[in-house]
């Protein structure tokens, strides 16, 4: 019982962490925004599994209502990119330190399945910002133009610059000090 | 930086609104964006409008406040309705570029779309300034309480957001120390290029993850001592209380729904 409370509670934690990084002013380029967040959810999910991952994914989604930090202009909109999507970022716990653990010692091995779990993390998540643009544009471009290419364009780029930023982050965080990524728990 | 950053948005006071239900509140702000796509003219607006006028004078909160709720989404919202005013075809053509078109009907269209989203930031808004966060996470307890019987941890999430609001202002408190800490140390935050930046926040997250775990123990060894274990019988320190006043206000979004049902076109 204790591990498995701390388990929840350090998800709980983690998921205030993502949305006060969020609140930090990211002053890189003038319109990519690059979600600070996804750093320590996709640690945790590396560190403590799928499960606790989404979990920690979900508060962090449901904190955006709470703190009046959600952008929602349509119900579906609303209920996809902030219910569903924050979700779906513990997806990078499919690469959890099971499989870390089972390579320990490979550092070249950790170094990939970092990058996999952020990408993969990232994806699951902006997937879903991607299927809100398209309901948000499809309710709102004019006819001829096309909701899905729009959406496309506008996630895939943050989702881009967002996994670009994780998996260098949490790559040097993994040079300095490997054992928060739960290897050797 | 950090003396800009407003946590959560809500502004204390005793107004009408305020001391509605949160559930009420919740609950009638979600029922407003679903209702307000059933207005379709001038009418169904103008009702939606003064229905939205009259619950922010109710609130007793000052207008600038909603103005500043819209700025951060106006461009988002111009966009687009500049695309439907110049998209929408119409029979009435007052300027004809080839694909571009402005019509009368566009230009209604477009007054409209604006309208919409503007009174439905009005509303989010209006929620987030009245009803402090941890009494949302009250509200969402309820709403959510249905799923329980699917499994769903509905008390243990309930729970873990308050928790989560309560450690938003302790870290944010403490990346502070920690960045002042790094800057005495030589690190610039913010500046370079972006592998530079995100360099720079490497030596900002690693102490900030290891007290965030440390922290996590903690806490949870204390409320082992404490005999927590799960959410069967807990009893709580805020309750809910449901008075004739929210009743009285979910009558009003019916009523509002019906209006609009019979007003549209």
């Amino acid at each position: 019982m204790k591990n498995k409370l701390t388990v929840w509670i350090e998800g709980t934690i983690i998921a205030a962490l993502a949305i006060g990084l969020s609140l930090l002013p990211t002053n890189i380029g003038p319109s990519i925004t690059i979600s600070l967040g996804m750093i320590p959810l996709t640690l945790y999910s590396l560190r403590r599994g799928f499960v606790p991952g989404v979990f920690a994914g979900f508060l962090w989604g449901i904190l955006h209502f709470l703190i009046g930090n959600a952008v929602i202009l349509t119900f579906w909109q609303g209920f996809i990119e902030y219910v569903i999507a924050f979700a779906f970022a513990g997806f990078a716990g499919l690469f959890s330190n099971r499989q870390l653990k089972s390579n320990s010692g490979r550092t070249v091995n950790h170094l990939i399945i970092i990058t996999l779990a952020s990408f993969v993390g990232v994806l699951a998540r902006f997937f879903w910002h991607f299927i809100a643009g398209i309901i948000f544009w499809g309710n709102y471009a004019p006819e001829g133009m096309s909701p899905v290419w729009y959406s496309f364009v506008m996630n895939g780029v943050s989702g881009l610059a967002t996994f670009i930023a994780t998996a260098t982050v949490l790559l040097l965080i993994y040079k300095t000090n490997r054992s928060i990524f739960g290897i050797g728990i | 930086m950090m003396e800009k950053l407003i946590f959560g948005r809500y502004i204390p006071g005793d107004s009408f609104v305020h001391r509605l239900d949160p559930r009420t509140k919740l609950l009638g702000a979600i029922s407003f964006i679903v209702i307000i796509f059933l207005a379709n003219n001038w009418l169904t607006y103008g009702v939606l409008a003064l229905f939205t006028l009259l619950a922010i004078y109710l609130s007793g909160i000052d207008r600038n406040f909603f103005v500043n709720g819209v700025r951060p989404l106006i461009w988002l919202i111009l966009f687009t309705v500049v695309l439907q005013v110049l998209f929408t075809g119409g029979e009435t053509v007052y300027v004809d570029w080839g694909p571009l078109v402005i019509s009368k009907e566009g230009l209604i269209n477009g007054v409209y779309i604006f309208v919409r989203f503007i009174l439905i930031i009005f509303m989010s808004t209006l929620l987030t300034l009245t009803t402090m966060p941890l009494s949302l996470t009250d509200a969402i307890e309820f709403l959510l309480r249905p799923f329980a019987a699917m499994k769903m941890p509905v008390h243990e999430i309930a729970l873990m957001l308050s928790i989560a609001l309560r450690f938003v202002p302790t870290l944010m408190d403490e990346t502070e120390k920690i960045m002042n800490a790094q800057r005495a140390r030589g690190i610039d935050f913010g500046q370079g290029n972006v592998f530079e930046q995100m360099k720079s926040i490497v030596p900002l997250l690693i102490p900030l993850f290891v007290s965030s775990f440390n922290r996590a123990e903690e806490l949870a060894t204390a409320m082992e001592a404490r005999g927590y274990k799960g959410g069967e019988g807990r009893s709580r320190y805020r309750q809910l209380l449901w008075t004739q006043k929210d009743t009285l206000v979910m009558v009003s979004f019916g009523l509002l729904a019906v209006m609009l049902y019979i007003l549209k076109a």
